[in-house]
């Protein structure tokens, strides 16, 4: 079995082309919405891997995977933003952040974009009836005619997973 | 070269180990052996710390030592009997010598207040006589000789020059020797010049110059040489009094122990002055026993090799999956092959855990001093007693285990030990006796503490579990049900808060360190008898034996050392009370029965017990219960990964693995696995004594 894992090098392009002014996101989209976060989050990109389920886990948890050794929870990030589940797909992949010392993988529907963003394009987050979205949504981007969303990542999985 | 931090590290490391050796040595005297050789081991530690200190100039340090260094040598000479303010004393001493090693190494100065003030206790412990010496000067990095202690009496030069017939006549110059040393302070030189390189070891060949300060006469002195005076030619005759620093050395035992060949010493003039006498250079002197050979390597390279080790054993199974799918199992040479790989690995894999298992006793040999200061802060009596102190167990558990077990000993003293008062009307003795016992058990270590103070006070921590809201007034509890109260977060029973345990962070804290570890706790206490807590541990948080089986169309890891054994009920064997409590029949036992995957939430309902499989576990406290699974896959080792590094603990789940086809693999855990209404089973006896013996 093989895996199509995309290391973000330092290296690339859309790092070295980076001015202090610029916040680099990745984004990506789940269930028909585009989302995007900090790249300095992000550890690398790969392909789905079927979790194996944990007893007693919240819901957006689907479960546990094999990261060269290391076992990571994988979280369903549509249904943690209080979205339906996402289906589970072969396509899907997994984007593996690193929040201090805690690395988690959020399974999403596609990776789109490695974009740069000037910090002045960040506009503000309107009023909002999900609380859900509400605690975590850090600002919105609009980016050739798409909203792109700005996940606080570490508001998202900051705080214990394990009920 | 190695550059100078190396240096100092290596010294650190020295260090540490002579305080391990300073504290064993005080603890043997402390308990009467204040022999010779034990008071020199104590001696030797100080005093390589004070050269090395001296190196590296930490003053203070050497200053201390150096002190201490006296003290202990009024214990050498005789100056001083050992009793227990003494000891105390020493112990004390050795105490602050950590803390000023353990300072420098951080680079953290300790307080100057609390430095002079343990300097002057130790110097204050001394003698007023020896007090002239001056602790001020600053050491040289030249080791010094000690200062001579002002002596009465009068010195002689002995020649002694047993003839070449004296062996023949049954005569043996060592008695002589230690005849003469005991009448007072003796400087023995041998002079071995007269031996040849073909010499007959029948014929005495040595002689020796006596140097002996005493308050006899030189009648006395020919006494000694009554009997072999026929076979000897003897000198006696007054020597002039040197001002100082010559006839330093305290009262010796003989030279040369017997040995079947005396004359073995070869050196045409070789010093045998005894091994008690004050060496400057304690490294020249012969150790009692040889070194065994070690090397010291970095942990982290260790900790490498044990975590590809761990991949190695992962990798094996992948490559006999792998193996298995192409159909090639059937060829026997792959099949052998794949076998001794997998005898390898797992030699490789206990070889690696070998190198990283560590006795017990150092961690152990900590609580002694933990125990001391928490006895004296409490107001209380109490001595440590060590058990299984060479149980090996995986350092990165001793390392985990430190601040639990300080903290089990200091609820034992500040809980459970009495005070002196109350010890005595109870009839018992006024010092308390704290038991820490380590042993191997089924594949687990088990740490007991156990104490002989006033056990649990039942009553009371039922009244604060009431008034607390953790239990309704009327609950109906067994005595150990209310031991177990004390685990909950948040209990404290301590009336007035004292300043080492109390403060409601307890045992819970306790229990979740422990839980942390994979490990378990356990309380038993007899009221007036004392109480024992008991922690069970794995022998490695690295890899384990697992039984792979399937339950919900999930593949779970059953520790195999917790398993009994395994049976397929048929439809006679299980029963069901109620709606929902299905048991097993086990030749005549009935065991209740879990289904793995509905405790686990993986499956709603209870399923059918047939066509299934039980596998039987046994808990810590010898219940037994049945799980349920689907299907058995295998038995392998496997590497233990951690859940809570990246997620947290799950009830039920011990950890994680991977297995062979790269998936993750939970590892359950039987015991938490229980339904919480198994709580309410009748209690089962303690396994271990509270009382020693």
């Amino acid at each position: 079995m093989t895996i199509a894992t995309a290391v973000l090098q330092p290296d690339s392009p859309a790092l070295t082309a980076a001015t202090p002014e610029l916040r680099e996101f990745v984004v990506f989209r789940t269930l028909g919405q585009d989302f995007c976060i900090d790249i300095l989050c992000v550890r690398e990109i790969r392909g789905w891997t079927k979790p194996s389920n944990l007893p007693h886990a919240p819901a957006f948890v689907e479960g546990v995977i094999n990261l060269r050794g290391a076992i990571i929870p994988i979280v369903d990030l549509a249904n943690r933003l209080g979205l339906t589940a996402i289906d589970e797909d072969e396509r899907n992949v997994i984007i593996v952040t690193a929040i201090g010392e805690r690395v988690t993988g959020l399974v999403v529907e596609t990776v789109t974009d490695i974009l740069s963003v000037p910090a002045t394009d960040i506009q503000p987050v309107p009023d909002l009836s999900s609380d859900e979205l509400r605690a975590v949504l850090r600002g919105l981007v609009v980016h050739q005619g798409r909203l792109l969303r700005l996940l606080d990542i570490a508001a998202i999985l900051g705080t214990e997973l394990a009920a | 070269m190695a550059p100078p931090t190396d240096l100092r590290a290596i010294f650190f490391e020295e260090a540490e180990e002579l305080l391990i050796a300073l504290d064993a040595g005080l603890r043997r005297i402390e308990s009467g052996d204040a022999g010779g050789e034990t008071v020199n081991a104590v001696f030797r530690a100080v005093h390589s710390i004070k050269g090395g200190a001296a190196a590296f100039g930490f003053a203070n340090l050497v200053g201390f030592a150096h002190s201490f260094e006296s003290l202990l040598d009024d214990i050498r000479s005789g100056e001083r009997v050992v009793d227990a303010p003494l000891v105390a004393a020493l112990l004390d001493a050795s105490y602050h010598l950590a803390d000023m090693v353990n300072a420098e190494r951080s680079e953290t100065p300790l307080d100057p207040a609390v430095m002079q003030h343990a300097h002057e206790v130790l110097v204050a412990t001394r003698d007023p006589a020896s007090q002239r010496i001056s602790i001020e000067v600053p050491f040289a990095a030249v080791p010094m000789d000690f200062v001579p202690l002002p002596l009465a009496g009068r010195i002689f030069d002995i020649d002694f020059a047993p003839h070449a017939d004296a062996f023949a006549a049954g005569h043996e110059p060592s008695l002589v020797l230690r005849d003469l040393c005991a009448l007072g302070k003796a400087q023995v030189v041998l002079d071995a010049s007269a031996l040849t390189a073909d010499f007959d070891p029948a014929q005495c060949r040595l002689r020796w110059q006596i140097r002996l300060e005493t308050d006899r006469d030189e009648a006395d002195l020919r006494a000694v040489f009554d009997f072999i005076a026929g076979h000897c030619d003897l000198a006696i005759r007054d020597a002039v009094q040197h001002p100082s620093g010559d006839v330093s050395a305290p009262a010796a035992p003989p030279p040369l122990p017997a040995s079947p060949v005396r004359a073995e010493t070869p050196a045409p003039r070789s010093d045998v002055r005894p091994e008690t006498r004050p060496e400057p250079r304690p490294e020249t002197r012969p150790e009692a026993q040889a070194p065994r050979a070690t090397i010291r390597v970095d942990v982290d390279r260790v900790d490498r090799l044990v975590n590809v080790a761990g991949e190695l054993v992962i990798h094996h199974a992948m490559l006999a999956e792998a193996i298995l799918r192409s159909g090639k199992r059937a060829e026997t040479d792959v099949d052998r092959s794949l076998d001794q790989l997998k005898q390898l690995s797992r030699q490789i894999q206990d070889s690696v855990m070998a190198i990283r298992a560590q006795p017990v006793k150092p961690l152990f040999d900590r609580m002694h001093r933990i125990l001391r200061e928490a006895a004296s802060v409490a107001g209380k009596q109490a001595r440590l007693v060590i058990e299984g102190e060479t149980t090996e167990v995986d350092r990165t558990i001793i390392e985990r285990l430190a601040d639990p077990l300080t903290h089990m000993i200091r609820n034992s003293v500040d809980h459970g030990i009495e005070k002196p008062a109350a010890r005595r009307a109870a009839g018992k003795p006024e010092t308390g006796v704290v038991t820490i016992q380590a042993a191997h058990r089924s594949g687990r270590v088990v740490i007991t503490l156990s104490d002989d103070g006033g056990g649990i006070d039942r009553d009371r921590v039922r009244q604060v579990a009431i008034n607390r809201g953790l239990i309704a007034p009327t609950a109906d509890l067994s005595p150990s049900e209310v031991d177990a109260l004390l685990f909950l977060p948040g209990f404290s029973t301590a009336a007035e808060v004292s300043a080492l345990s109390g403060r409601g962070v307890g045992m819970d804290v306790l229990r979740s360190e422990i839980t942390a570890l994979g490990g378990r706790i356990s309380i038993a206490s007899q009221p007036g008898k004392g109480t024992a807590l008991t922690i069970s541990l794995p022998l490695t948080l690295a890899v384990m034996d697992g039984m792979v089986v399937e339950a919900a169309g999930q593949v779970l890891i059953l520790p195999v050392s917790s398993i009994v054994e395994t049976l397929r009920p048929d439809g006679s064997a299980g029963h069901r009370l109620g709606l929902a409590d299905p048991v097993v029949e086990l030749r005549g036992i009935c065991l209740p029965v879990i289904d793995v995957g509905a405790a686990l939430g993986f499956r709603d309902m209870p399923v059918d017990l047939a066509g299934r499989i039980c596998v039987v576990v046994e808990r810590d406290d010898k219940n037994t219960v049945a799980l349920l699974v689907d299907a058995i896959h295998d038995q392998r080792q496997v590497v233990i990964k951690s859940l809570e590094d990246n997620y947290g603990h799950i009830p039920g789940i011990a950890a994680a693995t991977v297995l062979g086809d790269g998936s993750v693999a939970l590892i359950l855990d039987p015991v938490e696995l229980l339904p919480s209404r198994s709580l309410r089973k009748p209690a089962v006896p303690a396994r271990t004594p509270i009382a020693a013996e």
